[in-house]
């Protein structure tokens, strides 16, 4: 699907009544498209009223939101804002908004190549690109890719992959099944008494409610001992630099980290063995050989597998003369057939070939390393580590008793927050184990209430006769989320494969990778890189989904530099265009240095400069001197195009 | 049209279920339709129930449990 | 039929593995942990069948335990034969027990449904006795190895491991 912005048109809105044509009159859609609209000149109303266009979102507007958008000067009874749309690079889609001021309403109209409709009507094959949850995605300011990497916006990074995909179906179907269960529940209910129902549902609303509590302050608590599992590290790395620079412990403690480390290595390289050898039996259990070799040499000493087989005998007695030159009349066929069905067939003789062959190459000579070796040792690494640590606390408690107050700090710090950390692991463990007897309201355990729940909706379900509706309804809510899951997983994971390509190619000097997609993007090793390298992060991680599959739709930025540094506008300017096919951006006069330049060179100066102001006495006098060539004029509005007067606009003038 | 990777997962969780063909598909059609936005609330339902027909009922989902 | 562990097994390995997925070695796979219990199993004469509650995790043998697997079978057919009474000198007896496990007709070997069904009731077994053993579930690689060696290959395993760190 292909959907490109070309034009809009606002009448009678708190933003000047103008036309900003994107395509210059013509039929070119470039492929960068830059609006210069200085504060007060309605850019908040322009991008809204392009946001509900395209989604039809303004058919819920409140009243009072619809009188927001009215001029305040004229005051007039209706507004209008008219946006068109290409599809797939040939129709023409216009949808026209029209504000009654007077009943605080917005109606729609649809025109879709030659059919007129009135009302919010797309075509099907464009709605679904143009539904609010996706809508969001084609409007952001610069920050939003910020927030994708910190977490700190508004929908979770992972939330937007389920967005684009349209994964949000599958929960908008277990929703539908859950809500017409619960309505049939609700009918079948009023033959049961109301009170009971009444006691059954606050209880199972409390046991949700609960539920719910107890998973959040579960999320909460492991982000938080992962917070503390680093402040403790930072904490004992630090003490030991600390006492690397003392004169008195440095060379005990250097001395013990060393033994340690080794310890730490040591240990590491003794599981690596045993993992290596797990797999065989023999090694972990010596005896084994053994027992092995006296099955092998049994089967031996069994004639097993025999060795002419049921086969020969089958193919014997085709012949016409036995190989013993007797003639294969029917009593010797009768007497080979018998004789091939009693000796070993073929279904096993693979087996015994292989296996003592197995035992052969196995179970010849005890193994070496021996598991009995490798435990020896393990438990001197073991010991070995525990001797390091221990030195380390008698250094730890020394510093102390001498009064180095630094020490001291920092051990009560460790030893607080290693308490906290141990509260939080035994809760985590509280809400992770098996319910048990003896459970009650008052527990944490997960699993206690996804029981009590299980047992609550049952009850209530055989109350009120649906139980086989609740049992299809909880087959298909199961169905649809183990469908998510796999779906979900294998999208984000092309997703992140996608993006680390790109930026593989893009930040060649100071790469970057996305590890994983979560409430944000999570970069590889690091919590987040720089400013350019978080914003060149998010625009690729959206522009990897809007540009996915042979897709291309128009991403409107307000802002696009934002906050940014000089470095990271110019490293922004560069990489956009070559990630988005279409790109409109308003810019106000300070972000002009370091991005637009670069932005229009990646973007082969395939640009359209745009400068709309609103017109009073000021910018009336310095129209003059901005030149441009004038590509809509109302009475309170204006629309310039022209590279020069987009520069020409001073920093120090409309802002 | 549903994303491939939603047509899979819901026709491999339909087969994990032991559902029949159907019930994959019935859900696609659904999953279809809404991708279209043009699916009318009373339709919504009426292929809701179509899905929920094919589902295991109390009876097996019992069996299963027991 | 597949490879199944004791429906309590993934829980009670859990916190020494680290975590669901990837563990931590030499436990990285539900295999190794499987293998672990079936060797215990097998050591100690433990066959706990499991019935339709087992927790199936794989139907094949993982790539690193092609070169060992015939030995793992082989070991749960020498236990069966014991368990059995089966007279190592009864031919038919011996050939029938191995029929019932194995089957090799093909250009591989399959394990028949009464293969797994035996080898999962020795790891059943070995992780019961595991269980009975600790006092509880294990946090400690280094510990889990070092009592799993210690009640493989001793006797009096009660004096002999003492209390859990």
């Amino acid at each position: 699907m292909k959907i490109e912005l070309i034009s809009w048109q606002a009448q009678g809105l708190r933003c000047p009544d103008a036309k900003i044509d994107l395509c210059s009159g013509g039929d070119h859609v470039p492929k960068v498209a830059l609006i210069q609209m200085p504060n007060g000149t309605g850019k908040t109303t322009t991008l809204d009223c392009l946001r509900a266009a395209m989604d039809g979102s303004a058919r819920s507007w409140s009243e009072k939101r619809v009188l927001e958008y009215q001029d305040s000067e004229k005051k007039p009874d209706t507004g209008k804002f008219l946006t068109t749309l290409k599809i797939e690079g040939s129709n023409r889609l216009v949808i026209e908004m029209t504000f009654d001021f007077d009943h605080g309403c917005v109606t729609y109209k649809t025109t879709y190549g030659s059919k007129n409709e009135d009302g919010y009507c797309p075509p099907p094959k464009v709605g679904r690109y143009l539904d609010p949850q996706f809508s969001e995605l084609l409007f952001f300011n610069g920050e939003l890719a910020n927030q994708l990497i910190d977490g700190t916006q508004g929908s979770e990074a992972s939330a937007i992959i389920d967005t684009f995909y349209g994964l949000y179906h599958l929960k908008r179907l277990q929703d539908l099944a859950q809500a017409a269960f619960e309505d049939a529940a609700k009918k079948g209910g009023r033959t049961v008494k109301a009170k009971t129902l009444t006691i059954l549902e606050a209880k199972l609303g409390k046991l949700r409610k609960r539920q719910g509590e107890i998973v959040t302050e579960q999320s909460d608590a492991k982000e938080k001992a992962a917070q503390l599992k680093t402040e403790i590290q930072a904490l004992e790395r630090s003490t030991e630099e600390h006492l690397l620079n003392s004169e008195k412990f440095r060379e005990r403690e250097q001395e013990a980290i060393d033994n340690r480390h080794r310890a730490e290595m040591e240990l590491e390289d003794q599981l690596q063995k045993i993992s290596s050898n797990f797999a065989n039996p023999v090694f972990l259990y010596d005896p084994l050989r053994e027992q092995l070799q006296k099955l092998a040499d049994n089967f031996e000493v069994l004639r097993l597998p025999e060795p002419s087989s049921a086969p020969f005998f089958k193919e014997l007695v085709k012949e016409d003369v036995c190989i013993c030159d007797r003639e294969m009349n029917d009593g010797a066929k009768a007497a080979i057939e018998r004789r091939a069905e009693e000796i070993l067939g073929d279904s096993v003789t693979g087996f015994l070939n292989s296996f003592k062959d197995s035992v052969r190459n196995f179970c010849g000579e005890a193994c070496d390393p021996s598991f009995e070796g490798l435990m020896e040792q393990l438990n001197n690494s073991l010991e070995a580590l525990d001797a390091a640590q221990s030195k380390l606390d008698d250094i730890r408690r020394e510093a102390e008793e001498s009064g180095d107050m630094d020490v001291s700090a920092k051990q009560e710090e460790l030893k607080e927050k290693k308490k906290k950390i141990q509260d939080l692991s035994d809760f985590i463990d509280e809400t992770e184990r098996k319910t048990q007897a003896g459970d009650g309201d008052d527990c944490d355990c997960l699993d206690y209430y996804a029981k009590e729940i299980q047992q609550a909706e049952k009850k209530l379900a055989e109350l009120t006769g649906s139980l086989d509706l609740k049992a299809r309804t909880d087959c298909l809510k199961e169905l649809l989320d183990v469908a998510y899951r796999e779906a979900h997983n294998k999208l984000k994971e092309s997703v992140i494969d996608d993006a680390n390509t790109q930026l593989r190619e893009i930040l060649k000097f100071n790469l970057v990778q996305i590890e994983d997609i979560g409430k944000s993007v999570k970069l590889d090793g690091r919590l987040s890189g720089s400013v350019g390298q978080n914003l060149s992060v998010g625009y690729v991680f959206l522009a990897g989904l809007l540009h996915g599959g042979g897709n291309q739709f128009p991403l409107v930025v307000d802002s696009p530099a934002g906050a940014l540094d000089d470095v990271a506008r110019r490293q922004v300017g560069g990489l956009l265009p070559e990630l988005i096919g279409q790109l409109v951006a308003f810019v106000i006069a300070s972000e002009r240095e370091w991005f637009v330049e670069p932005l229009a060179e990646a973007a082969g100066n395939d640009v359209v400069y745009l400068t709309h102001l609103r017109l009073n006495e000021y910018t009336s006098g310095l129209l003059p001197s901005l030149g441009g060539e004038k590509v809509s004029e109302t009475d309170d509005g204006i629309v310039l195009e022209g590279k020069e007067c987009f520069f020409q606009l001073g920093v120090d003038s409309v802002e | 049209m549903p994303h491939e990777e939603v047509i899979e997962g819901v026709k491999n969780a339909a087969v994990a279920k032991g559902l029949p063909e159907s019930a994959a598909d019935r859900i696609l059609a659904w999953l279809n339709e809404a991708e279209s936005g043009s699916f009318a609330a009373k339709e919504r339902r009426e292929q809701l129930h179509k899905i929920l027909e094919v589902m295991h009922g109390y009876d097996t989902r019992a069996q299963e449990e027991a | 039929m597949a490879f199944q562990l004791h429906p309590d097994a993934r829980d009670w390995f859990k916190k020494v593995r680290g975590k669901d997925g990837k563990g931590k070695e030499p436990l990285e796979t539900l295999f190794d942990v499987y293998h672990m219990c079936f060797v215990l199993g097998v050591a100690r004469g433990r066959f706990e069948p499991l019935g339709d509650s087992g927790d199936t995790f794989m139907d094949e043998f993982i790539q690193r335990y092609r070169a060992h697997h015939l030995l793992m079978i082989g070991a749960m057919i020498s236990k069966s034969l014991e368990r059995q009474g089966v007279a190592v000198d009864d031919r038919k007896a011996v050939v029938k027990e191995v029929e019932r496990f194995v089957d090799s007709t093909g250009l591989g070997m399959i394990l028949k449904p009464d293969g797994f069904r035996e080898l999962n009731g020795y790891a059943a077994g070995g992780f019961n006795y595991l269980r009975e053993e600790l006092s509880g579930p294990p946090s400690d690689m280094v510990f889990l190895l070092d009592r799993f060696y210690l009640l493989l290959n001793q006797e009096n395993t009660q004096a002999a491991v003492g209390p859990q760190l």
